[in-house]
């Protein structure tokens, strides 16, 4: 069977694509090819005007250790928010596909933190840390530990780690309960005959058959806790104490907008972009072959 | 290597549905046991119960005199084939086949003897390095086999493990699991809803409906003598023939017509009569006669089923005629039949009467 024409005019398919191509060129494209141009050139404090420097940006950015700081700090960032979340949500998603009784209202409180805006998330966790108001440094003054994450690095990680990693459960929850619930029943009741304990058969043959789904929630929030927390770091540390919660994203908007260094910014940008882009070829390579069993 | 009784066995779902109504049954050391009834009648919960899978809600369960009610599936050393087979698909046929004994710690030269007997059994060795997606229906349902069998369990459990397979294949599997329960005399609890294949396999036949046992015997003393008009009706295809009479001591009474059954009950009231399609014949060798307006002809070869209905009673009727049945330009023929072969059913209780 041949398709069936069903636009008669060249234009109108087009006309139809306008709007998203619109979308697209002017709020991505273009902002992206502007990027890539700042990325060669040098302004002057005033930016009254600018010089093409061919590389010197990168090299300038390759030569700086703060770069490298950001990039470890970016690393032990998503890979905590990462481990956090998908650890946490595969709980969930495991004991929210044993409950029978109320199972949606669950799923619906689990849900919700995804609708919540990364900055108001962000305020949420920094009021109940917050050293001085917040509940949960309260709690941890009485058993002994006094939490300050405006002055202590660490915490300030640990923060932001568990800030993102909260709005990131349900998502990765949906897919592993959806995961979970399309495997035969009949194949735990097997290896349950096959005398495989509960924790056993988890291991041996329930997460095997959630690879896939955990392949592809693994890139989702790589990409996630690299591009997408902008948000919620600038509403908890804006980026500090000092810089140790500046992610590579922050530290693009710090350079360019509050340190005015526009071209060092743009660099930065494209490094992302190239990692984006990087990412992408992962993904659709392995995850278009599924992974394997 | 077992026996499995079943005492007063009850099974109420948490829902409140009650699926089982207590269930009385005694399977010896050996022995083929084959429950079927139609869809929903609680088969696949009795097995469910029987593996571990399901809670036994009341009475006693025991394997050669323990008592297994509470016993985790495991323990209670039981293998069972699903009807989907319930292969690990991540898992190569080799190590599905291992899976259960690498579970009892079972030493690796141990399995591996095993898993090879086995797969030599069914001839399964060149297949023992793919995974399940590359096995065919057949395949994979010998696979599932395997993995029963590798074991050595007391008990074998089916729950229709052949439906999904063509009809061809069902019919060589179902010879060739005959064949390899006898070999290893394994116990072996099987549902199906199947009559052919209950037939077929059945040392002894449970049948089943709504939740409580209508009838256990050999199959042939089913199709024989089928205890209640439900297993009159579900034994035996196609399905009896059903009509209306009266029974007055020893003589029936249907329409016009009075038959001395030589009964020794002293029942008087309306009954019905069964009559299985293959004992109405064209031939005047029998005693009785019936008369039937024809509607429908379908030849099968061997046989002719005859459909149409009563002419005094209008009741359906079908018969099978022996050979070749030429339709002729008559739409009503005449059939005769024997005492011997009626069955009578109070029709108020259900209870055989002959
Ligand atoms: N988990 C369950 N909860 C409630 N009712 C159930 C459950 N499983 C089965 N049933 C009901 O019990 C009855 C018997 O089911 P089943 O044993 O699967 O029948 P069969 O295998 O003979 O088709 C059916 O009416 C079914 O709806
Ligand atoms: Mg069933």
């Amino acid at each position: 069977m041949h398709p069936i024409p069903v636009f008669r005019h060249r234009w109108l398919p087009w006309a139809l694509l306008a709007p998203q191509l619109m979308v697209t060129l002017v709020f991505f494209v273009w902002p992206a090819l502007e990027a890539i141009y700042q990325a060669f050139l040098v302004q002057d404090p005033f930016g009254m005007s600018s010089r093409f420097v061919w590389f010197d940006n990168f090299i300038q950015l390759f030569e700086d250790p703060k770069y490298f700081e950001s990039l470890v700090s970016t690393l032990v960032f998503s890979a905590g928010v990462t481990v956090l979340s998908m650890g946490l949500s595969l709980l969930l998603a495991v004991m929210a596909d044993g409950v029978v009784r109320g199972a949606s209202v669950y799923k619906m409180l689990l849900v919700w933190p995804y609708a919540v805006a990364p900055a108001i998330a962000g305020i949420l966790w920094m009021f109940m840390f917050d050293p001085t108001i917040g509940i949960v440094a309260y709690a941890l003054e009485q058993i002994g530990y006094h939490w300050n994450h405006r002055v202590n690095g660490d915490e300030a990680m640990l923060l932001v780690v568990i800030a993102a990693a909260w709005k990131q459960i349900s998502y990765n929850f949906l897919f592993f309960l959806a995961g979970l619930q399309a495997i035969p029943r009949s194949l735990i009741e097997a290896a349950a005959i096959d005398g495989a304990r509960p924790f056993k058969r988890f291991w041996t043959i329930v997460f095997p058959l959630l690879s896939p789904t955990s392949f592809f929630l693994l890139v989702v929030n790589i990409v996630y806790a690299f591009f997408d927390t902008f948000g919620i770091i600038h509403a908890v540390t804006h980026g500090g104490p000092g810089t140790s919660t500046t992610t590579l994203v922050y530290k693009v908007y710090h350079d360019g907008f509050i340190g005015l260094d526009l071209g060092g910014s743009a660099a930065q940008s494209v490094m992302l972009m190239l990692l984006v882009g990087v990412l992408t070829v992962v993904q659709f390579r392995y995850i278009e072959r599924k992974v394997q069993y | 290597m077992a026996t499995l009784t079943l005492q007063q066995i009850r099974k109420t779902y948490p829902n409140g549905y009650r699926a089982i109504h207590g269930i009385d049954l005694t399977v010896t050391d050996g022995e083929f046991i084959v429950i079927v009834g139609p869809s929903g009648c609680g088969k696949s919960s009795l097995l469910r119960m029987i593996a571990g899978l399901e809670t036994i809600s009341e009475g006693e369960m025991k394997i050669d005199d323990r008592l297994i009610n509470g016993l985790e599936p495991a323990q209670r050393d039981i293998a069972m084939v699903f009807q989907n087979y319930a292969l690990y698909p991540h898992m190569t046929v080799y190590a599905n086949m291992a899976y259960g004994l690498r579970n009892r710690g079972a030493p690796k030269a141990q399995i591996e003897e095993d898993v090879q007997r086995t797969a030599k059994i069914l001839e399964l060795e060149p297949l023992l390095a793919r995974k399940p997606a590359q096995l065919s229906g057949g395949q994979r349902q010998r696979v599932a086999m395997g993995r029963a069998i590798v074991r050595d369990p007391k008990i074998f459990l089916f729950d229709e493990p052949l439906s999904n397979l063509d009809a061809k294949l069902r019919v060589q599997m179902r010879l060739e699991i005959k064949k390899l329960q006898r070999q290893l005399g394994t116990t072996a609890v099987y549902v199906t809803h199947d009559q052919v294949e209950a037939m077929t396999l059945a040392d002894r036949l449970v049948v089943m409906n709504g939740g409580v046992v209508e009838q256990i015997g050999t199959p042939m003393e089913i199709y024989e003598r089928p205890a209640t008009p439900f297993v009159a009706g579900f034994i035996g295809s196609p399905a009896m023939n059903f009509m209306p009479g009266q029974l007055h001591g020893r003589q029936l009474q249907m329409g016009e017509r009075m038959i001395d059954m030589g009964l020794t009950t002293d029942y008087r009231g309306s009954v019905l009569v069964g009559v299985r399609p293959e004992h109405l014949h064209r031939e005047a060798g029998a005693p009785h006669r019936l008369d039937m307006h024809l509607s429908m002809i379908e030849p099968l070869g061997a046989d002719t089923l005859v459909y149409g209905e009563l002419t005094e009673g209008r009741e359906n009727l079908v018969a099978r005629i022996n050979g070749h049945f030429k339709a002729g330009s008559e739409n009503s023929m005449r059939l005769h039949f024997s005492e011997r072969d009626l069955h009578i059913y109070c029709e108020q209780s259900g209870q055989r009467l002959n």
